[in-house]
This record gives structure tokens, sequence and C-alpha cells, in this order.
């Protein structure tokens, strides 16, 4: 009785012209907002908050319970039953979207890499255990954790074993920098030294102070105009000798010496001789054969081979291939040697231990005299063994000099016209390098910065702050049992959906209108290829004409011309819920003619209606 | 040796003539006496498509005048394509003619410009370098502080009109010689390279058309101007120069069919006013009212033609566009009334709301820019195109006719004493009026997020343009369900069809002008804010006042019965 009640209040036609009123001027205000601020913030106001979705939902229980008050239905009250049902599967096909969408873009460059996730545009938090490929993805609230005094605890449960690490998010930086953190530590022999620079004719200015680590390919060498420092580290007295008396260029050709150890026998290859030839050992079992010279060593992304970014030597690197064993039991070592980091082996041996071959590339014994190094002024810095620190000097069409560095003193550069007044402050023998992540106000103008999360860590009993920047895995070892830590990284980054298939852009066309610059139109000519089958289709797509694939529509959205390729923007949506839409708008649409304009009644009571002064409504 | 003297004579006149003009300068442009609507057929390239240079005349004065003519400050009155082909062929220093309009006083008073005057030179801006330098003032202000926008935006169109003058002085601004394959067009001077055989031919024929025009020998410059079109149709086949299809823009430039029909549209109002409601009867006045009617109506659906058969799609783009169908959807609805249940006031109605919407339309080209121009990307799908706006452009339609009956309904409370019959009956229709305008709103609106479904999936998005259409919609809602609780009687019903048309207002004009944000950027305008504001308080002043005697009656009324 009671719900009776209720439904018939709430199907009361008053209540239908009242919550369309406060709605009309609810929309009223947002498009209001809209132009005086933003499209986000009429989002965020209005259309996107809890009270005008109950609105929304209100409107709809009133539409239902209209109809429901009404039965049994007259025939004349068809067309009001169809208009009725079609706004509320409108409003359910909104729900079905808004619950099941996926939406988002994908940048495609010509003939450019295929994609096979897209971004939403929205930020999330990624934490999963290190190396395995699940990962619980938080979205993150921008406006929430803005406006949030207290940190926001994410549950991980799902991803971690319990009480293994528990997050909770502190603020959002919208722009950081990292400074370089340097100390001692306990692992492996990493020399770096705090040198710092102070020119004597500007001794009024504050000085230079910069850490320079060797094993770190950025900070190894540092250009301070025509000067070019460099930090080696010399693991033997042997080494350090070598260093600090390299033989002359005539004698290596300029492009160093290969140390080979093929099980136990050594050899020693001058790669300016034998590049591009085969040496085989004496009694013709070793064929060491040097195959290509990089002077700057890369991997080319794209083509995923080496390639040389250009003629200095700024990281040499020597492919090889040795065979030995004879016919019988073949075996081959195929790989890369680095002169400047030793350490480094891509070595794929077959037929024998990892071990069996050795191979040590030697070139700085002349790096002094070639690329860059010759035509400047170059002063090398070479730490080790031990606590020893030595320097080496030249500049260009001058002799080299050498010696000992006093900690804290300048070198003895006396002679050269501009004193850089290099002095080593500090040497650590087993370096540390930290990034320290600060926070800066966004008026700063730094030139490269990103965003940071600060997040809370508490497990095991203690918490600590961290903040992890936008796109850069952050590790830390988690867990209560110190003895059973496990490795977990969290990713501060773009939200990405997967699609299940590649998209790839094979060309982009923008024609325009005859004599102007206007685009006429926007036209990608895309391959999709499903990840499971392999099947590939290609189609154009263009405004108002976008292709349909694995429940998304995908549909030209921006581009942009110029430098380099050309790129493409398509927009990527699946609305489960867009069968629903075209059902209401239809039924909608039909319900209003039938309800207006066809009236089953009217023959037979048209002659009482005639006399009629009042209106006609045959709803 | 005939000929030669001839040619020294003409010459000489020639020099003779320029030297007059140069004399002249001071006071004004010398207008040739010689008609230059030959001229009109000849193509251009311009704005991404090829146009009669009838039509680049009319646009040009348009966008430098704000008006379809310019008068000289001798009064002498000059026609677009006479201003243009002077521009083209004659001798006269335009940069100093009066013939940029500054509408906005605020504008004038800030580049220190005599706020009286209308018009002015090229010159009386660029060269004086303080009223110059006070332009760029606005446009990148020194503190960099956002100037007012409507300041910027006056200043920015200034701008416009400037360099727009100053390409129009220069050879570059008429491309006359076509080029295939999408290409810009050339100058004429550039003909004989690109074409070695014809070019020197065509360059021959220009300046002699040139010449004749200078000296104001009329055969001559027709016959002149004949051969060049002649020359140009040669080289290429009528898809490089479509003379035939230029052929109708002219029409339709010269026939002005949407002006001729707000014409007729007041004149069959006035006959209207006479009683009568039946031809049968022998009511003459009804009878000849009814068919210029009629003829409005076909006069509307003549010029809709005209302009697909140019553009190649439906005209359904811009503003200018939606004025005149909403116009056309309002009569048609009253046609058919009229025939179906002889409802004359309906007709009086519509032919008041079509001829002042065609008169809006019709006289504020510069705000409601009645130019053709290509369709953009996004809207390049006819099918949807079409339904979408047409089915939403007769809602409008018939919410303009309702709001025709709710002011003769306002009329009648204020002026009359209330005769309930009369009103019950134009409630009826009124009522039935803004029913149709529901289905069609609804209907349209539904259309449009069909088509972005269609085209990249997304249903609805709260645009401001369709979030407008929805707010319409809901008011329209709001009236007629409160209609049916019996919330409101007939006056209210009467006097909510002349508010809610506000809505309408607002999602037609208000999005497209005042707000201008969201994705149907393309439509977007400025101007008009003044006119559209002063109605929208006129109307609300109306409703008032009608309310107010509205509730004076029932008080009176109740009195005598008590």
């Amino acid at each position: 009785m009671i719900s009776k009640q209720i439904i018939k209040k709430l199907g009361s036609l008053k209540l239908a012209v009242v919550l369309i009123s406060v709605i009309s001027c609810v929309l009223i205000a947002a498009t209001l907002v809209e132009a005086k601020y933003s499209t986000e913030m009429a989002v965020n106001l209005i259309y996107g908050s809890w009270w005008f979705s109950s609105l929304l939902f209100l409107l709809s229980l009133n539409v239902i319970s209209s109809a429901l008050v009404r039965y049994p239905w007259r025939r004349s009250q068809y067309g009001f039953l169809m208009t009725h049902s079609g706004i509320v599967i409108i409003l359910v096909g909104a729900i079905v979207g808004l619950l099941g969408g996926r939406e988002g873009y994908i940048t495609l460059s010509e003939n450019g890499a295929a994609v096979d996730s897209l971004t939403t545009g929205r930020e999330v938090l990624q934490i999963g255990r290190s190396g395995e490929k699940s990962y619980l993805r938080v979205p993150l609230n921008l406006d929430r954790i803005k406006k949030s005094t207290a940190p926001i605890r994410i549950s991980s449960e799902s991803i971690l074993p319990p009480e293994t690490l528990q997050a909770s998010i502190v603020s959002r930086y919208a722009h950081t920098e990292d400074r370089t953190v340097v100390s001692q530590g306990e692992s492996g022999f990493n020399p770096a030294l705090e040198i710092s620079i102070r020119p004597p004719s500007a001794d009024e200015v504050d000085d230079i102070r910069e850490w320079m680590v060797s094993n770190d390919p950025e900070r190894q060498i540092l250009q301070m105009g025509p000067l070019f420092i460099r930090l080696m580290k010399a693991e033997t007295e042997e080494r350090l000798q070598t260093l600090l008396n390299p033989p002359a260029v005539s004698e290596t050709g300029g492009l160093g010496k290969l140390n080979f150890k093929v099980e136990g026998v050594p050899f020693e290859l001058n790669v300016h001789q034998w590049l591009g030839k085969e040496m085989k050992s004496e009694d013709g079992k070793i064929t060491i054969a040097l195959k290509e010279y990089f002077a700057d060593f890369r991997m080319a992304e794209e083509e995923g081979k080496p390639v040389s970014a250009s003629d200095q030597p700024n990281n040499p690197a020597i492919r090889y291939e040795v065979s030995w064993g004879g016919e019988a039991e073949p075996k081959t070592a195929v790989g890369f040697a680095f002169a400047d980091y030793p350490d480094l082996a891509m070595m794929h041996v077959e037929g024998a231990g990892e071990k069996a071959v050795e191979v040590l590339y030697d070139f700085d014994r002349s790096m002094m005299d070639v690329g860059i190094f010759a035509e400047n002024s170059v002063v090398f810095l070479i730490a080790g063994p031990g606590e020893q620190l030595h320097y080496v000097a030249r500049r260009p069409g001058e002799e080299r000099h050498s010696g000992p560095v006093e900690l804290g003193k300048i070198l003895p550069l006396e002679g050269w016209k501009m004193n850089p007044g290099l002095s080593v402050v500090q040497y650590l023998q087993n370096a540390e390098v930290r990034q320290v992540v600060t926070p800066i106000p966004l008026e700063e103008d730094s030139g490269f910065s990103r965003p940071a999360l600060e997040l809370q860590l508490t497990g095991g009993g203690h918490s600590t702050n961290v903040v992890i920047q936008w796109n850069r895995p952050f590790e830390v070892m988690a867990g209560a049992d110190p003895e059973n830590r496990v490795p977990v990284t969290l990713l501060y980054t773009d939200e990405r959906i997967p699609l299940g298939f590649k998209v790839q852009l094979l060309k982009f066309n923008m024609p325009t209108f005859e004599g102007t610059q206007m685009p006429a139109s926007y036209e990608s000519l895309i391959r999709v290829t499903d990840q499971e089958t392999g099947e590939a289709l290609e189609r154009k797509v263009w405004m108002n004409h976008p292709m349909s694939y694995g429940g998304y529509r995908i549909s030209q959205s921006g581009y942009s011309q110029g430098m380099g390729a050309a790129r493409s923007t398509l927009q990527l949506l699946a609305d489960p819920g867009s069968w629903l839409k075209w059902l209401g708008s239809i039924l909608l649409m039909l319900g209003i003619t039938v309800m207006y304009f066809w009236n089953p009644d009217k023959k037979k009571s048209s002659e009482a209606n005639s006399n009629k002064e009042t209106d006609q409504t045959t709803a | 040796m005939k000929n030669r003297t001839f040619m020294g004579l003409k010459t000489w006149a020639l020099i003779v003539w320029v030297f007059l003009a140069a004399i002249q300068q001071g006071s004004g442009a010398v207008r040739p006496e010689i008609p230059v609507d030959v001229m009109g057929r000849l193509i251009l390239q311009d704005g991404g498509r090829k146009k009669p240079f009838d039509t680049y005349s009319r646009e040009n004065l348009v966008k430098l005048t704000g008006r379809a003519k310019w008068i000289s400050p001798e009064g002498k009155r000059w026609s677009a394509i006479e201003v243009m082909t002077d521009l083209a062929l004659g001798t006269n220093n335009w940069l100093g003619e009066k013939i940029i309009r500054i509408g906005y006083i605020p504008l004038k008073e800030q580049l220190g410009l005599e706020t009286t005057e209308k018009f002015f030179s090229y010159r009386d801006i660029r060269s004086q370098s303080e009223v110059s330098s006070k332009l760029m003032g606005i446009l990148n202000p020194r503190d960099g502080s956002t100037p007012s926008t409507q300041l910027a935006t006056e200043a920015r169109k200034l701008v416009g009109q400037l360099n727009q003058l100053e390409k129009l002085t220069g050879a570059e601004a008429f491309a006359w010689i076509p080029v295939s394959g999408g290409g810009r067009w050339l100058h004429v001077e550039d003909a004989p390279q690109t074409y070695s055989t014809r070019g020197p031919d065509i360059l021959l024929a220009y300046r002699a058309m040139q010449q004749a025009y200078r000296l104001g020998d009329v055969p001559e410059f027709q016959k002149q101007t004949r051969a060049f079109r002649s020359h140009l149709e040669s080289l290429g086949g009528p898809e490089l120069y479509p003379s035939k299809r230029m052929k109708m823009e002219l029409i339709y430039n010269y026939v002005h069919p949407f002006r001729w029909a707000w014409i007729v549209f007041l004149v069959s109002f006035v006959l209207l006013l006479f009683p009568g409601t039946s031809c049968q009867r022998g009511s003459k006045s009804y009878c000849i009212a009814m068919s210029l009617f009629g003829t409005a109506i076909l006069l509307q659906i003549c010029g809709f033609a005209l302009r697909t058969l140019i553009s190649g799609r439906a005209p359904v783009t811009n503003m200018y566009e939606v004025l005149i169908f909403m116009a056309l959807g309002a009569s048609v609805i009253a046609y058919i009334y009229e025939i179906m249940y002889r409802q004359k006031v309906l007709v009086q109605a519509a032919s008041v709301v079509a001829a002042l919407t065609l008169i809006l339309a019709d006289n504020l080209p510069a705000v409601f820019d009645p130019s053709i121009q290509p369709l953009v990307p996004v809207l390049q799908s006819n099918w949807w195109l079409t339904v979408h706006v047409i089915t939403i452009t007769i809602g409008y339609g018939a919410f303009l006719l309702a709001m025709g009956v709710g002011h003769i309904a306002m009329a009648r409370y204020l002026f009359y004493t209330t005769d309930r019959k009369t009103i019950d009956n134009l409630t009826r229709f009124n009522y039935r009026t803004m029913q149709i305008g529901v289905l069609f709103l609804a209907a349209g609106t539904l259309l449009g997020g069909l088509w972005a479904e269609k085209a990249w999936g997304r249903f609805w998005g709260w645009d401001p343009k369709e979030t407008w259409a929805l707010i319409a919609l809901l008011l329209y809602l709001a009236v007629l369900h409160a209609r049916y609780v019996r919330w409101i009687g007939g006056f209210g019903l009467n006097a909510a069809s002349v508010l809610a048309f506000q809505g309408i207002v607002m999602a037609g004009y208000g999005v497209n002008y005042l707000l201008g944000t969201g994705k149907h950027s393309y439509g977007f305008g400025v101007g008009g804010e003044l006119i559209v504001g002063i109605f929208v308080l006129l109307e609300l002043i109306l409703v008032l006042l009608a309310v107010m005697r509205h509730k004076q009656s029932i008080k009176s009324s109740k009195g005598t019965q008590a």
C-alpha cells in the first residue's frame, strides 16, 4: 500500500515539472561555467558530480513511476509509454556506457611502431611485483589528492600478500627536478670525484662543483667550454701505467687493441690492422674475425640493431667472431667488446662455457689523440687503484703532462692560457649515486621537469615517504620478514588500456580546399592487426568515416605535420551501451509522434471533441 | 595608318584621364560611367572554391563596409561589383577612400578617431603612426594584460579589413587564370609563363579590357571582357572553368529570393488584416494574401534549391542558413494549418515572424554571414548533416510560430477585453504547435547524438550546443507538462511560448555567438549582441506587462462577480 503511495508520489506530474525545471537551471549554470572557466571545471562541478547523477536518477524514477501508475494501459497511452521507455532506455544506456565504456587516444607516426594500448589521459599508479606482468592499477583522482589533507590509502592486497606494503598517496607535485646525491657505499669499485672549477680570473664568483662518477656514462665526461674533463678508473697498477703513458697513435692506428683469451690462449690484435680480416692462430685451430667497428655505439631504437651515432669515438665498440675447436667440435663466440665498459659482456657462446673467451678492448690508450679530445684541452682524471689519484692533461698541439692529484689543491696547469682552476674536492672509491627528487614551484621554469607523486610506504613496522617521478619505475624491497622480502615496483604513469590488437599508421593525408591551406579532410590509412590471430586489415579512417573494430570505434581526432614523420591521433571509444541509445532514441521519436499525432480513439469521439472548447491532449 | 592614329588618341585620352583622376584624388574616387555587370561572370578562386566575380565582390564589400553598397563621401552610390572592378582595373587610389567601416564606438575612442564618423580610409589608420600604434597596442598590450574581449575582437576585425583592402589594391587578389589539379590560380601577368600558346592572348585581352575600362569605352569593354572570358574557358573543360554553374550563382545573387520573400510576407500580412477567411466567400484580399503567402514560401524554396545547387550540399551549416530555414519552417507549418483547420490568425503570425527573421538575416551580413563556404571536414556527411540540422531547424521554426501566436495572444490580453473564445482557440493551436516543435527538436537532438555515435562513438558529451538544445527542449517540456496538470492556464501557456523561445534564441544564437566554446565551433561568429539583447528585453517587458494586465482583469472580473 505504502509502496503504491510512494510510486504515485514519485510518478506525479508535478514532480516532473519541478525536476525538469531544476535540471534546466542546473544545465544553464553548467554551460555558463564551461564558457567562463573550462570544460573540466563544468565536468568536475556539475556533469560529473554525484548530485547531478542523482537528479538524473530521480528523473528516470519519475519517468518509470509515471508509467507504472497508469497501469493497466489504454491504447491511447501507447505513445506515452513508448516515449517514457525511450527516455529510460537511453539513461540505462548511459549508465552501461559509463561503467563498461573505454575511451582514449593513440598517437601514431607515419610508418612508425604499432601501438597496442590506448592512453585515457588519466594518471595511474601501478603497483606490482618486480618482473611480473600483472600489476594493480590505481586511477588517480588529482582533484581529490589536491583537496585531501590526510594521505589516501591504497589497498594493494589484491596483488601483494597482506601486510607486505601499505601505500598511501600524500601529495602530487606538478613539477619536480632531481638532484644527484653521491655517497660512500658498500658496493664495488666505482670511483666518484667531486670537482671544483674556479678560474683565477673570476675570484668573486662561487666555484662550480660537480660530481663525476666513473660507472655512469652521463657523468664520466664533463665539458666546460673548450675543456674536456674525463674520469677513468684503473683497477690495477698496470692499467694505471698504460693510462699515464699511452703509446702513440701511430702504434695503434688510432683504434686501439683487442686482447682475447680463448681457452686461456692470449691474443692481441691491433684493430686498425685486423678490422675486416680474419686472424688464424699458428696451429690454425683458432680464428678471430673483427667484423665491424663502431666509433659511437648505440642501439638504434626503431631498427633494433646497433649503429654508430657519429664518427667520434665516444663509445668505441668492436663486433667480433671467434671460432675454434675444429670441425669435430665447432665452438663459436660472437659479441661486442666495449672500450669504455670492460665489464659489459655482450657475448653469445656456442659449444663451450661462458668463460671460454675473454675480451678486453683497449682503446683509451690513444683516446686523448682522437675524436673530440684531439682538438680540445683535455684533463683525464685517473682514479685507482686504491686511494691513488692521477691526472693527465694536454692542450692541442702540446705535449701531455701528468702527475698525482692532491685533494683540495688546484691542478698545476699554469702553462695554460686559460687556467680552469680545477681541483678535486672529494674522492669516493665505492660511490653510490642516488637521485633525490624535489618539488619546484610552478612558476619556476627550469626547462625539463616532470610531475611526481609523494607516497607514504608502510611495511615491516616502519614507514617512509618517497617521491616517485613520472614514468620512472621505483623499486622497493617490501615485506614484514626481513629474510623474505619481495621486490615491488611502483610506477606513476599514464593510464593505458591494452586493446587486444595493434594499430599502425601507414599514411596520413590532408587534402586542402583548392588554392588554400585550409584542410578539406584528415585521412589516416591504418593497419589493424589482431594480436591473437594475426589477421590484419587496412582501412582509411577520416572524419565521419570511423572504423569499427574489437568493440571500439576508431576515429580521426588530430594530427601534426612538419618536422619529421607526420603524426596522427586517433580516438578509440568503446561503448557497450550504444545499442541501447539507438533503441531508446528510436522509441522516443516514435513515441512522441504517436502520442501527439495519432489518436486511436479519435474516430469514435471526434464528434464529441469538436464541440469542446478546451485543449485536446492525447497523452 | 588610321589605326595607329586611333590608338594614339586612345593613349592620349588615357593619359589625360589619369591626370584628371590624379588631380581629383583628394576629392574621392571617380567612377567611370560604365556598366560593369559583364565582369560578374568571370570566375575567381577564393576561400577554397570557385566563385563568380560578382559573389567575390559582394563578399569583399561586406567585409570592408558591412554593407552591400558603398556610398562615397560625395554621395555617389557604388555597387559592390563597381568598387571591385575599379580596384582590379581602375586607377583610383582606394587606400585613400573612406571605405572601412568601424562600428564599435569604444574602438574608435581607443584609437582617437572621430566617434561620429562611420567610415575611414586605410590611410586614416595605417598612415597615422599614432592610430596605427594604438591599434597594435590593443592587440598586443605591453603589460601583458588581456584586453576586453570585444575590443580585441573588433580590433582584430579592423586589422582584417585593412589587410583585405591592402591585398585588393595589389594584383595578387585577382587570380583570374585557372590552374588544373586544385592548385592556386594565377594572376594574369603569369598567364604567358604557364600557358605558352594561349597565355599571351589572355594577357592582351586583359590589357585591352583594362584600357577600355579606363577610357569608359562601353562596347569595347564588353567585347574585351567577353573575349577574356572565352579565352579562359578554352583553357580547360567546364570542370576547370564552370561558367554554367556560376550562372546559377549569379541568378541567386541578382534575384535575392530571400529578400523578395520577406517583402511578399509583409504584403500578405497587411492584406490578411482585412476581414475574410475564404476564397469561396468572395474575399479578394484573403485570396491574394494567401497566394502571396504561398509565393513567399515558393521563393524561399527556390532560394534553398539554388544554394543547394551552388554549394552541392544542403544549406544548413551556418547561422544565416538556420535563420532562413526557421522562417521557412514556421511559414510551412502555418500554411498546412490553414489548409487543414482554416486558422487565419496562424498565417498572420507566421507572415510576421517569418518576415522579421528574414529581415534580420538579410540585413546583418557582418553578423550572419550569407556567403557560401566549403564544408569543414567534421560536417562532411551529407545525409546526417541534412537530417540532423533540418529536423532541429523545423523544430525551431515551430517554436518561432508558437512565439508569434503567443504574441498575438499577449496583444489580445493587453489591448482588447479578453474574448475567451478567441483566446482558447489561440491557446489550442499554440499548444499544438509547441508539440510539433517538441517532436522535431527532440528528434533533431537525438539524431545529432546518433550522428556523433556513428562518427566517433560518443552519443552524448555535454557539449554546450547539445546541452542548450536539451535545455530548450526541457523548457518546452516543462511548459507542456505544467499545462497538462493545469498549473498554467491559457494565459500561462501563451506567455510561456514567448518566454521559452528565449531558450531557442540561446540555443541557436547564444551558444555560437556568446558562449563560444564546444565542438560546434564551425558555426561560431561575433556581433549582434545588441539587437538580440534588445529583443530579449522587449519580450520580457511585454510578458511582464501582459501578466500585470491579466491579473488586473482577473481581479476586476472577480470584483464584478462579487
